[in-house]
């Protein structure tokens, strides 16, 4: 069973998302906790190296190599455009004091909801990234 | 900050959710325990653990912090449990009404 026909298994799928909307908040919480700057830059690129990177490796160790996330299906982009989201919030809420918890935590709330929402919809609509 | 939904409980979560995939596949294509452990650690900890080299922290979060390989052990004993133990009752179960 290859990676495009695990992507049908909708247990796969919800396991896989939640995983990936915990690691592209996580990718960007450990860049700025490195205080990796600029946080726009690296809080993307950690995200897409945690949540991307693992799958991957997974599928190396399988011995498949028709990896799904780099034929097609959008997995590492949407890591890169929530965690982008998730670094320009945090990047202004530090930079326009008072530092509100509770802005902090919406903001994280929201970029969860917003890898498990666009990955549903992108699933459902069959959207694959531009092929070279 | 006491944060509700902080770094620990989501890295937790992601791991547990990663290491579940593996699972999944360990079972659907006939792997030994051993197989399952690694296919469970690979998402959970190999991504973080490439992270952890490439912007060069260190120690990587793999060894400093013991809890993602305790979060995948015990997805797959629990994995393992549900699959021989629940699954194979539940079948018999069902056949038998």
């Amino acid at each position: 069973m290859n990676t495009f026909e695990l992507a049908q298994s909708p247990l796969f799928i919800f396991l896989e998302s939640i995983g990936l909307a915990s690691f592209a908040v996580v990718g960007v919480l450990i860049a700025m906790d490195m205080r990796a700057e600029p946080l726009w830059l690296w809080g993307p690129f950690a995200a897409a190296l945690t949540g991307g990177g693992g799958g991957i490796l997974r599928e190396l160790l399988r011995g498949n190599h028709n990896i799904a996330t780099i034929r097609g299906r959008i997995h590492i982009e949407l890591l890169l455009g929530w965690a982008l989201f998730l670094s320009l919030a945090i990047m202004f809420l530090v930079e326009h004091p008072p530092h509100d918890p509770f802005m902090m935590q919406l903001t994280v709330v929201t970029t969860v909801l917003g890898v498990l929402v666009t990955r549903w919809v992108v699933l459902r609509r069959g959207w694959t990234s531009p092929m070279y | 900050m006491n944060r509700f939904l902080g770094i620990n409980q989501l890295f937790v979560i992601g791991v547990l959710a990663m290491a579940l995939t593996g699972i999944v596949i360990a079972h659907r294509e006939g792997y030994s325990v051993v197989g399952a452990v690694l296919l469970a650690a690979a998402p959970g900890v190999g991504g973080g653990l490439i992270r952890d080299l490439v912007l060069g922290r260190m120690p990587p979060s793999i060894s400093s912090d013991s809890a993602a390989i305790g979060v995948v052990l015990i997805a797959v004993l629990l994995g393992w449990i549900f699959y021989k133990l629940l699954v194979p009752r539940l079948q018999k179960t069902c056949r038998v009404k």
